[in-house]
């Protein structure tokens, strides 16, 4: 058998083709996981870029088929191979569903401005302008990451800032008491799993408290378990200062959250100005996509921690009364 | 077939013609953004702005000439013989030259020789994004600008 046939022949049938396809997907994409670049834009641009030249290639698509029909081919293929090659390495839904969104634009984006393999007139110049430009595109957005001299600033800083009916003695007293996060949380804050208990005796400066997360990757089975151990730095009337020593829950593959800060402002109504800052640091690429959702994350988390626990059996006040 | 492959040959510029169109439209197009940036400058002069870019003429444009010869050269011989060389794809062989340059200096090089980088600021990512860029705009511009002054003397002959 031929290189040319086989690309348009076999094997057949169709799904030993996608066995194939997804063995090498899944080759390539534990070598990156394994390498420095896993958390980088090498492996959430570049390699699905290459996965979606492999199923464009790779892939037969029915003569005759419009440009829509193919495309819809090639958006199935992806998403078949993404899903199938996550759950052989044991990716957890998490991870999927907030790669999934980058890694099929990068994978369609191989299929968009490559031209029809069954026509004949393909390697027309504006056609191979199309094909060339696309990849030295994707190759320079996937070297962020890949050095410091590469890489957008990671460390970040989100404040809120919530007016609260209590004095500060009261949000003290709400600071001590054991934790509890039965509230409900936003749809988006929602997909991450809460911890199954915190441990937290003592609200003193020095003490440390634990919270002990339990993350089943695949909603019932595939657990991984860790901890974050939050040290109560400071303690004062007006100041509270936390830093995190110990994190190996699930969620510090993504980010790296070094403390947090809680400032209180007297008001003269006898309310308080609660501010919450949050420093962490982002640890995946590229920066245009995970920034936002991890700054939107932290943001909500920090209105949650404000409202349901700092703030708490208190009547906020309108901030913009 | 080599009739054809001969005839399309002789529509296109020399590789040498082009290579130094790209480098003086690389050095032109840097020399005014250098100038630019010292129009309001704290302690620099525009006019010491102008000396540097008529300075680097002739010690920065034959280094970037000697360079992007060696990189572009493979690739224009490719493109060339699969018949794919023209206005539209000079531009990929001056992307992948710029980006080739750049992302070996910025892989290599420390990028602080003073040992006070503390802080990621992608100015590695600018410098092969802008690299690229102005390759691939230095490549069309050099290409067109060959293949006019070809046919040009092709006329006059």
């Amino acid at each position: 058998m031929t290189f040319k046939q086989l690309l348009t022949e076999g094997p057949k049938p169709i799904w030993i083709r996608y066995l194939l396809i997804l063995g090498v997907v899944t080759m390539i994409t534990r070598l990156v996981l394994d390498s420095r670049f896993a958390t980088t834009s090498f492996f959430y641009c570049l390699v699905p870029y290459v996965i979606g030249v492999i199923l464009y290639v790779f892939v037969p698509q029915p003569t005759g088929w419009t440009k829509m029909r193919r495309f819809g081919r090639h958006l199935l293929a992806t998403i078949i191979v993404m899903l199938a090659s996550s759950a052989l390495l044991f990716e957890g839904f998490i991870c999927v569903l907030m790669a999934a969104p980058i890694y099929i634009f990068f994978a369609v984006i191989a299929f968009m401005f490559t031209p029809n393999r069954a026509d004949p007139d393909r390697l027309k110049q504006s056609d191979v302008f199309r094909s060339s430009i696309v990849p030295l595109a994707v190759i320079i957005i996937s070297v962020e990451g890949l050095t410091d001299t590469t890489s957008f600033p990671r460390e970040e800083v989100i404040t809120r800032t919530h007016i609260v009916n209590l004095t500060p003695a009261q949000i003290h007293a709400n600071l001590a008491e054991p934790v509890h996060l039965d509230a409900a949380r936003s749809k988006f804050l929602s997909l991450f799993p809460l911890p199954d208990r915190v441990d937290a005796p003592d609200f003193a400066q020095g003490q440390t408290h634990k919270a002990f997360f339990t993350y089943r990757r695949w909603g019932f089975t595939n657990v991984h378990k860790g901890e974050t151990h939050l040290h109560i730095k400071t303690v004062q009337p007006l100041l509270v200062e936390t830093e995190i020593t110990q994190d190996t829950s699930y969620f510090s593959h993504y980010l790296t959250i070094h403390g947090t800060k809680i400032e209180m402002v007297p008001q003269a109504n006898g309310n308080t100005e609660v501010s919450l800052t949050i420093r962490y640091r982002r640890e995946l690429d590229p920066a245009w996509y995970f920034g936002p959702l991890q700054r939107r994350a932290i943001r909500e988390s920090g209105d949650y921690l404000l409202r349901e626990i700092i703030g708490k059996t208190a009547t906020e006040v309108d901030p913009t009364l | 077939m080599t009739k054809d492959r001969n005839v399309t040959r002789e529509n296109q510029p020399r590789f040498i013609d082009a290579l130094c169109s790209a480098s003086i439209t690389l050095w032109f197009i840097t020399s005014i953004g250098f100038c630019i940036s010292f129009i309001n400058h704290e302690t620099r002069t525009l006019w010491e702005a102008i000396i540097v870019s008529f300075f680097s003429l002739f010690t920065a444009l034959p280094v970037a000439f000697i360079l992007s010869g060696i990189v572009s050269l493979p690739l224009w011989v490719s493109f060339q013989y699969l018949h794919l060389l023209s206005h539209k794809t000079a531009p990929i062989i001056g992307v992948t030259t710029g980006f080739t340059l750049t992302a070996i200096y910025v892989f290599i090089a420390p990028f602080d020789y003073a040992g006070t980088y503390t802080i990621t600021s992608a100015e590695g990512l600018k410098t092969i994004s802008i690299a690229s860029i102005l390759g691939g705009v230095s490549g069309w511009n050099g290409y067109r600008f060959a293949l006019n002054g070809r046919r040009i003397k092709r006329k006059k002959v």
